[in-house]
């Protein structure tokens, strides 16, 4: 079934010019994750008054550690198991990488790039809803090009798209557990006049 | 010519000025604004991020990381070092606008944190702090 969804996905590739230019466009690894940290980054400043925006604070602090122990994850995991990626399985994808995207070179699974811009999507989403639900529009089209590119089976991106979901709800629990830090973190910005 | 993270450090800080101009204006931080008038503010925020990914994206960025394309954590350190830049060169620069011009000190002292900023620069914060605490 994985298999049969990649070949479903990757074999749109080529048949229209402008969706390929979109797709090469997304697929690239700045421009999704960075428009995602640039709203973190605007969501430290958003509230309507000090509480909420000591909110959205928290949950930018959240995220930061949500990339940390995300990428963490996705290293260990890789040492365990080193999936091929599909376009090494399968040669007939090589046309379409190399034409889209390059030859990634680190394990398949889970995938690094799905995980990341989830993270930082569910981080918005905790703090804003209609912001979040963009967020995860555009988490969701950039994992989408990595399928249609030939650089992920679906099962990497549902994997790397659920550890960061997981992860990040998670770490948004446990921070009233590892209090006084977020507090203590936010107190010295507030000092410096940044939070 | 210019290494990628260079290029990629460059786009995030003038990206993550216009970010912050958005947010001030947003939260009505008038001493972080390097304008006046808060539409300007706007146009200034949605000028420079279509302006830096623009230019930024005006070639295909599609390298991998061993032939000089940006690895996730050269990603982490660029974007972090420009957000810095960027608030210390916004500091800056709206202080150095707006001089001593508060626009009142009614609300000061019950402000904090960010919120002072709606009254007056960085600097003049930072002095009025430093005042307070000396007595």
């Amino acid at each position: 079934m994985d298999e049969g969804l990649l070949f479903l996905i990757s074999g749109l590739a080529g048949r229209f010019p402008a969706l390929d230019s979109i797709m090469s466009f997304l697929v690239n690894d700045y421009f999704v994750i960075l428009v995602l940290a640039l709203t973190l980054l605007g969501l430290w400043f958003l509230g309507k008054d000090i509480a909420q925006r000591e909110a959205n604070q928290r949950v930018v602090l959240c995220a930061v550690l949500s990339l940390g122990l995300v990428s963490l994850i996705v290293k260990i995991t890789n040492l365990l198991y080193d999936r091929p990626r599909p376009f090494e399985s399968f040669p007939e994808l090589l046309p379409t990488v190399d034409r889209l995207f390059y030859r990634s070179s680190d394990p398949s699974f889970p995938a690094n790039t799905a995980a990341v811009a989830f993270t930082m999507a569910t981080a918005v989403w905790l703090a804003n809803r209609k912001a979040g639900a963009l967020c995860y529009i555009l988490a969701t089209l950039f994992a989408f090009s990595r399928i249609y590119v030939g650089v992920h089976y679906p099962s990497d991106i549902l994997g790397g798209a659920a550890l960061g979901i997981l992860i990040t709800c998670t770490v948004f629990k446990l921070l009233p557990f590892i209090e006084p830090l977020p507090t203590l973190a936010i107190k010295l910005a507030r000092r410096l006049y940044l939070a | 010519m210019i290494p990628l993270a260079a290029e990629y450090t460059l786009m995030a800080f003038v990206a993550s000025l216009g970010v912050l101009q958005a947010g001030a204006a947003r939260a009505k931080l008038w001493g972080l604004l390097f304008f006046r008038r808060e539409a300007s503010a706007y146009i200034f925020a949605a000028l420079s991020i279509v302006g830096a990914f623009s230019w930024f994206f005006r070639v295909n960025r599609n390298i991998p990381d061993f032939e000089g394309g940006l690895a996730g954590g050269q990603q982490f350190l660029c974007f972090s070092a420009a957000v810095l830049l960027a608030i210390i060169f916004t500091i800056l620069l709206s202080s150095l606008i707006k001089g001593g011009k508060g626009q009142s000190s009614s609300q000061v002292e019950g402000g904090q944190g960010l919120d002072v900023l709606r009254e007056m620069t960085y600097f003049e914060a930072i002095r009025r702090g430093k005042g307070r605490k000396g007595g």
